[in-house]
């Protein structure tokens, strides 16, 4: 798509959609982008994102939607662990509570086994392309709570 | 009782902003395309209603990930702030917040309907929309407010909607207010 980049007089990088849609008096750059995120201003130069840039934003973004996934996968369980703490702090014993929850906490533990290798997939993505397959993998296992 | 129905303006091929009466709504076809100028003009204390349904059919295989946006002056701001509720069929739902430069109004393929203010003081959009074509988790409901923080800016043209790659649908914007 086609943006036209401009900094305002506070100094901050504006991309208007059409050209029309540029201030007067204001000096625009015609850039052809994938997205308007691919436009940066660096050292007062309006440039596209490099691909390692890209990567990087995308590796941001992906972190993101993992944590995001990863805290309403154990969500559901986490008032077992205020049972447990609860216990503790009343000097009662734990054990019946870990017997008793003992699948969920399990499950809890594999969410987060699969939480670090996710992590660790995304921060090791050297493509845009291998950190899109990761992302699939990712968003494949949203019902992971339910098997 | 008093019946109201909406005129009908065709906005497709539209090159300049047309501003919408109360009572009026917009029609706007888009075929393969990933900037949609909506070609309306806005003013202050305005109200709009926005339906957006894509034609594409959205199976796992041809997904398109990504949000879709509309900025508005058809311009990319950085003051946009967004709280997002985000639920699944699965049983859980996400709730997040995000900082972007414009109003998200879905994902993927969708079926959207939003709600516009325009108000110096208070410019908002709120949207639901229900994406379709994920696989697992189909369908997915979700929902976003946005405020655009900035007060001083005026909102002059509804704005352009930007997808991740070219979509196709149609898309109605009503004016309320």
């Amino acid at each position: 798509m086609r943006v036209w980049a401009y900094v305002n007089e506070q100094g901050t990088l504006y991309c208007a959609l059409l050209k029309e849609s540029v201030p007067e008096n204001v000096r625009a750059v015609e850039l052809e982008v994938e997205t308007p995120d691919d436009v940066v201003l660096d050292n007062s130069q309006i440039r596209i994102k490099t691909e390692q840039e890209k990567l990087e934003t995308m590796k941001r973004d992906a972190l993101m939607e993992l944590k995001m996934i990863i805290s309403s996968l154990l969500a559901p369980t986490d008032y077992i662990l205020l049972k447990i703490t609860e216990a503790q702090a009343l000097g009662e014993d734990i054990d019946p509570l870990l017997s008793r929850y003992a699948n969920e906490l399990s499950r809890r533990q594999a969410i987060r086994r699969w939480n670090a290798s996710m992590k660790a997939a995304i921060n090791a993505a050297s493509t845009r392309e291998e950190l899109q397959l990761v992302l699939e993998q990712v968003r494949s296992r949203l019902t992971f709570s339910s098997e | 009782m008093i019946t109201r129905r909406f005129t009908r303006v065709d906005l497709t091929n539209a090159t300049e902003d047309y501003l919408l009466k109360v009572g009026e709504e917009a029609y706007i076809s888009f075929n393969n395309v990933s900037s949609i100028p909506l070609r309306i003009a806005t003013t202050n204390d305005t109200f709009y209603e926005l339906h957006l349904l894509n034609s594409n059919p959205g199976t796992n295989s041809n997904i398109l990930y990504g949000g879709v946006f509309l900025f508005p002056n058809n311009t990319v701001y950085d003051n946009i702030r967004v709280s997002v509720i985000y639920r699944s069929s699965a049983g859980h739902a996400t709730i997040y917040y995000l900082e972007g430069p414009g109003f998200p109004i879905g994902a993927s393929f969708f079926v959207a309907i939003a709600w516009l203010i325009n108000r110096k003081q208070y410019k908002n959009v709120r949207t639901v929309s229900n994406l379709y074509g994920y696989s697992l988790y189909f369908p997915l409901y979700w929902e976003a407010s946005t405020d655009w923080g900035d007060t001083t800016t005026e909102w002059t043209s509804l704005g352009t909607i930007v997808y991740p790659a070219p979509a196709s649908g149609e898309i109605i914007v009503r004016r309320l207010m």
